[in-house]
């Protein structure tokens, strides 16, 4: 569980470092171009181009660290692909960073425990996926920033046998590409 | 709609795989037939990597209809040409007795043997069989067919094949999955396909001559067809969500299959020659594990349309459904018995999760296995037993049950674990 | 699941008059109405599900207790004509005592019968013997008249007056509130006999002894059987009636 926990967050900011990258590069693109717009008018134009840049950098970037920090993982039932009231929530700060920007992408893997049959549990892993991706495209998520794939049970997280580790098991990660 | 894609893809030299199959009985039929297989005589000089007799009287004894009359009894070793004294094997309970010789000349061989009637005190049939030093596990599992047949009237299953997946897992998302082709008593296994991604589902060609299963190119799922001889892959789909549980038809021109295409699981059947693909269910449940009957005019499938997964029967002229089982409240993955008379399936009871049978018109039903999360039941062609999977302390393994659930065979793997096991067809 | 609809409907209309108040268009707002309405729906699959799983075990439960039914009548059918055919082929004792109207009760199955005394063989002709058990009746000496219908089906199975022996043991049993057994005796009438000529009264007294006894939809369905077999008869008449006030 411990170790889990370390690769977890480990993960996690190895996934933040490159997203930070990325989103860096963008914005100085986007900054230059304004530039070379503007160039030639007003200064003040440009001064207010540039603050609203500001301002807007900084909301982007307040929905990034705010994704960042909420979970990428979400827990199932058994046999069901329901997304509980937590889950919800950590999904909203995915979903206004992805809304905001369009550039970034999702993959979504669907996963069961190794109770029931390997094939039904593909059909129920692409469930859950297809459950974390309608929810996010209806909070304004673009479907082509998303992508889905289910595992079934071949991908377990856990390989305790017993309710603790199915729990684990019946999940879908959300990993940013 | 619109047509498929034919590609040939690559080509999979089959490849020797480390682990074999150990067979180990972990119960027997009521009253099993006590036979001697006396060790074969070699003459031509050099030894054979294969000793036949231990091949046969394993075969037997794998079917639960037999036992063997242990080597270290056996009071003399007979060759085909030295008299049988029926007296002697009396003496040690054996009803039959097997004798035999292999004779070397070159580079090829030929076996004899002939299977004898104890308390008859006669010889029941002799036989020559031609071969060469490397088609002798063939030979040994000719004979096992030979003597099964004789002696039971039905048709032995130990020329057949075996198609299963191994898995080495080494973390969450680094595992290696292979696809192995055996022969039935696990032996002789080969690689057919691997993959750093799951692969799932094998499924015989009627003619036994190709193969079709799941599995991930890239990222993305596919199905696919795989001529064994030939190692040519045909993929059948490869559409954006589930591409799964492909069967083909009885009359090997067509595949059933899952897809997701249209944002539900549901059954298509494909055509093989064409690519023409026609829709067979629509609901927005999770449709999949379809199965063909023998005659062609229905396929099994498990649905969750009634909430919980359950076997339904389709109706191939019409599309029509109907339920099937009842009993429980998990009921999946089905396949028939080649006679098309009863079904095969998953069933969980108290939590657990066994191999069960039920005829279809007397809706009479059985539980076969008594090992948990036992899976993917495969019949074997002559609808004696059946493979299928289960696990111990989390490795897979395959086992073997009658279909009267009296005789249970495990096969567990040396290494790797195994599971989706698929029995050929006949061959012959 | 009526109620899960509406809302949804509600919930798209004030979606839509919150887009077309174009000035206060508030994003946030309709993802939330949207992603409840998501959920809805997934709870609206989901109770779909369930009752069509609830349906296809209950009609399939129905299909088997029809058929189970129907096995048990016969079984026990032919058990009896069994039992006849051993009473008629062993010697008598008393020749008079065909009618058996002493014995205390009908017999309801083999082991029963296995207890019963002497068995009788038939003196009278089954008109007569039908005749003086309907002459109970007559008489309102309903058990005795129970026993000896009962004794008349046994001695003469092969009489068509069995139908009619079966019919008043029916009608008996319905007026001395014995409603289980009448249920009984009007159903195996409907099961063997449907071509049965007083079928119609059968089923009427039939209907209205379910519906009495709370098997309401079975009831209604066989008195809608009525209207549909014989829509011109009398029963037809009768038989809408009882709906309209079972209803």
């Amino acid at each position: 569980m411990n170790m889990l926990k370390q690769a977890k967050i480990a993960g996690i900011a190895g996934v933040l470092a490159v997203l930070a990258g990325c989103a860096g590069q963008v914005n100085e693109e986007a900054a230059s171009e304004a530039s070379v717009a503007t160039a030639g008018e007003s200064t003040t134009a440009s001064t207010q181009a540039s603050s609203a840049a500001d301002a807007a950098r900084v909301t982007a970037e307040q929905l990034k660290s705010e994704a960042m920090a909420a979970d990428t993982l979400f827990f199932f039932e058994f046999d069901k692909s329901d997304l509980s009231q937590d889950a919800l929530d950590d999904l909203d700060a995915h979903a206004k960073f992805l809304a905001a920007d369009r550039n970034a992408k999702v993959r979504l893997e669907g996963h069961a425990d190794e109770r029931g049959t390997r094939a039904y549990n593909l059909a129920l892993g692409e469930r859950r996926s297809n459950a974390v991706a309608r929810y996010l495209v209806i909070q304004g998520v673009n479907r082509s920033q998303i992508e889905t794939v289910s595992y079934g049970e071949e991908r377990p997280l856990s390989l305790v046998r017993d309710d603790s580790g199915w729990s684990r098991n019946r999940r879908v990660e959300l990993i940013y590409q | 709609m619109r047509p498929l894609m034919w590609l040939v893809l690559a080509f999979f030299v089959a490849l020797p795989a480390r682990a074999e199959l150990v067979i180990e009985i972990t119960r027997g039929a009521e009253n099993p037939i006590k036979i001697a297989v006396v060790p074969f005589q070699v003459t031509g000089g050099g030894a054979f990597d294969v000793d036949l007799a231990r091949l046969i009287e394993s075969n037997l004894e794998r079917s639960g209809q037999f036992i063997r009359v242990r080597r270290d009894t056996m009071l003399s070793l007979p060759g085909p040409d030295d008299t049988v004294f029926y007296r002697d094997w009396r003496a040690i309970d054996s009803e039959y007795t097997v004798i035999g010789s292999v004779v070397k000349e070159g580079n090829e061989l030929v076996v004899r043997y002939g299977l004898h009637d104890v308390y008859g005190e006669r010889l029941l049939f002799e036989e020559r069989v031609p071969g060469a030093p490397d088609t002798l596990r063939d030979i040994g599992h000719y004979v096992s067919d030979r003597i099964y047949e004789a002696l039971t009237g039905l048709k032995g299953f130990f020329s057949t094949r075996l198609l299963y997946v191994s898995a080495e897992r080494r973390s969450e998302k680094d595992q290696t999955f292979k696809l192995i082709l055996s022969d039935a008593d696990g032996g002789r296994p080969r690689t057919v396909f691997q993959s750093s991604e799951p692969i799932l589902s094998p499924a015989w060609s009627p003619d036994g001559s190709r193969v079709a299963y799941m599995s991930f190119r890239g990222k993305r799922a596919g199905i696919y067809v795989q001529t064994l001889a030939t190692g040519e892959v045909q993929q059948v789909t490869s559409f954006s969500g589930l591409n799964s549980a492909p069967a083909f038809s009885p009359d090997g021109r067509k595949l059933v299959m899952t897809l997701s295409k249209d944002g539900n699981p549901e059954l298509y059947v494909a055509n093989l020659r064409t690519g023409e693909l026609e829709r067979m269910t629509n609901h927005f449940a999770i449709d999949t594990e379809a199965s063909w009957s023998p005659d062609g005019r229905s396929i099994l499938f498990t649905s969750s349309r009634g909430g919980k997964p359950q076997l339904y029967m389709l109706n191939v002229a019409d599309q029509s459904v109907k339920r099937v089982t009842f009993d429980g409240d998990y009921n999946s993955n089905g396949a028939f018995t080649p006679d098309g008379e009863s079904i095969v399936f998953v069933h969980r009871t108290n939590n657990r999760f066994h191999i069960a049978r039920m005829n279809l018109e007397t809706r009479e039903m059985q539980i076969l296995t008594e090992t948990d999360l036992d899976e993917s039941p495969s019949v074997a062609p002559n609808g004696t037993m059946l493979i299928y999977a289960t696990s111990d302390e989390g490795r897979g393994l395959l086992g073997l049950v009658s279909m009267d659930g009296r005789v249970r065979v495990r096969l567990p793997s040396v290494t790797e674990s195994v599971r989706e096991p698929a029995w050929s067809p006949f061959f012959n | 699941m009526h109620r899960y609809v509406t809302t949804g409907a509600a919930v798209v209309l004030a979606a839509a008059s919150f887009v077309s108040n174009a000035q206060e268009f508030d994003a946030n707002s309709l993802r939330q109405s949207q992603a409840e309405l998501l959920l809805q729906i997934e709870q609206l699959r989901q109770e779909t599900q369930q009752l069509r799983g609830l349906l296809e075990e209950l009609s399939f439960q129905i299909t088997e207790m029809s058929s189970d039914q129907k096995d048990r009548y016969l079984d026990l059918d032919e058990r009896l004509g069994e039992l006849v055919r051993v009473q008629k082929e062993r010697p008598v004792a008393s020749a008079t005592d065909s009618q058996r109207l002493d014995t205390p009760d009908g017999v309801s199955g083999a082991e029963g019968t296995s207890q019963t005394s002497q068995p009788s063989v038939p003196e009278v002709s089954d008109q007569e013997a039908y005749d003086t058990a309907f002459q109970l009746i007559r008489e309102r000496q309903f058990e005795d008249a129970l026993v000896a219908m009962e004794s008349f089906t046994r001695t003469y199975p092969e009489s068509e007056l069995v139908l009619d022996a079966k019919f008043w043991r029916g009608q008996v049993f319905d007026v001395l509130g014995r409603d289980v057994e009448a249920i009984e005796e009007f159903k195996a009438l409907t099961l063997i006999a449907p071509d049965y000529r007083r079928i119609l009264q059968v089923k009427i007294k039939l209907g209205k002894l379910l519906i009495k006894n709370q098997q309401v939809i079975e009831g209604q369905k066989i008195l809608e059987e009525v209207i549909t077999e014989a829509p011109e008869s009398v029963e037809a008449d009768l038989a809408k009636r009882e709906l309209e006030t079972a209803n």
